[in-house]
C-alpha cells in the first residue's frame, strides 16, 4: 500500500516534470516567433522610411544644384522632424571626376542620397544614385538609372 | 507536500506561458497595426507622386482606413531656375488611441516647369 502510493507519487512527478519541459518549450518558441517576427517588420518600417529619406536627400541635392552649384553636399536639419533618430545627405559627383556611378558620356554627373536611421543595434542606411543632367536652366535629375546600396 | 509543491510549479510554468502567448499575441496587434500603417502610407506615396503641382494646393488624400488617420505636412520650395520641390510628411494616427503615432515617413517630389516628376 505504502509502495504503491510512492509509485503513484513518482509518476505524478515524472508528468509534472514533463509538462513544465513542453510547457517551457512552448512558451520559448512563443517568445522567439514574437521577437523575430517583430524585428523583421520594424526592419521593413526602416528600410521604407530610409528610402524615402534617400530619394528627399536627391531631389534637396539637385534643387541646391539648380540655386548654387558651388555647393555640392547637403545634410538634413537636426532633428529632422520625423524623428531625431533619422538623417540624410547627399552630394554631386561630376562626371569630370574620377569613377563616378554613371557614364560619362551621358550624363553630368551623379547626385548621390543617403537616408539614415540610427537603432539601437546601429546605423541603417540607404543610397540612391541618381544620373543627372544639365540643362539650359541648370541641372535636372534625369531618370535613366538608379542603383541602391544597402 | 509533494503534490502542492508539484502543482504549484506547474501553474507556475503555465502562467508563465500563459503570459509568453499574451505578449505575443499584443506584440502581433501591435505589428499588424505597424504593418498596416505602413502599406496605407506608403499607397498614399505613390499616388502623391501622380499628382501635379497643383494639386497639392488643393485636398489630399484622406486616409482609407477607418482606423487611422493622416496628419500631413506639406512644404514647398521654389520654383528656383523652374524647379520646385514639395516635400511631404504624413503622419498616421491611430485613432482610438490619439495622438499616438504608429508610422511617420517623409520624402518629396521634385517638379519641372511642366509638372513632370525629374527627381528620385
Amino acid at each position: 500500500m505504502f509502495l504503491q502510493g510512492k509509485r503513484q507519487g513518482a509518476s505524478f512527478l515524472i508528468m509534472v516534470v514533463i509538462m513544465a519541459l513542453v510547457m517551457s518549450m512552448f512558451a520559448i518558441s512563443v517568445s522567439q516567433l514574437s521577437r523575430s517576427r517583430s524585428s523583421t517588420l520594424i526592419s521593413d518600417a526602416t528600410e521604407k522610411q530610409v528610402l524615402f529619406l534617400a530619394e528627399d536627400a536627391v531631389n534637396q541635392m539637385i534643387l541646391q544644384l539648380n540655386t548654387d552649384s558651388s555647393i555640392r553636399n547637403i545634410s538634413s536639419p537636426d532633428p529632422l522632424d520625423i524623428g531625431a533618430n533619422f538623417r540624410y545627405d547627399a552630394s554631386y559627383i561630376p562626371s569630370t571626376d574620377t569613377d563616378p556611378p554613371f557614364n560619362h558620356s551621358t550624363s553630368s554627373g551623379t547626385v548621390r542620397g543617403t537616408g539614415y536611421c540610427v537603432t539601437g543595434t546601429g546605423t541603417y542606411s540607404k543610397t540612391v544614385y541618381l544620373e543627372v543632367q544639365e540643362t539650359g536652366s541648370g541641372l535636372a535629375g534625369v531618370k535613366r538609372t538608379w542603383r541602391e546600396d544597402y | 507536500m509533494e503534490l502542492a509543491v508539484s502543482i504549484a510549479v506547474l501553474s507556475l510554468i503555465v502562467l508563465w506561458a500563459m503570459s509568453a502567448f499574451g505578449a505575443y499575441a499584443k506584440t502581433g496587434q501591435d505589428l499588424d497595426s505597424v504593418g498596416q500603417a505602413m502599406s496605407l502610407a506608403d499607397s498614399t506615396m505613390e499616388t502623391l507622386k501622380t499628382y501635379s503641382l497643383t494639386d497639392f494646393n488643393g485636398t489630399l488624400p484622406a486616409c482609407p482606413s477607418t482606423n487611422f488617420q493622416y496628419v500631413y505636412a506639406v512644404v514647398k520650395t521654389g520654383p528656383t531656375n523652374s524647379l520646385t520641390l514639395i516635400e511631404v510628411t504624413i503622419d498616421v494616427l491611430d485613432k482610438a488611441t490619439p495622438p499616438n503615432n504608429v508610422y511617420v515617413v517623409m520624402t518629396s517630389f521634385l517638379r519641372d516647369e511642366g509638372g513632370l516628376n525629374v527627381g528620385g
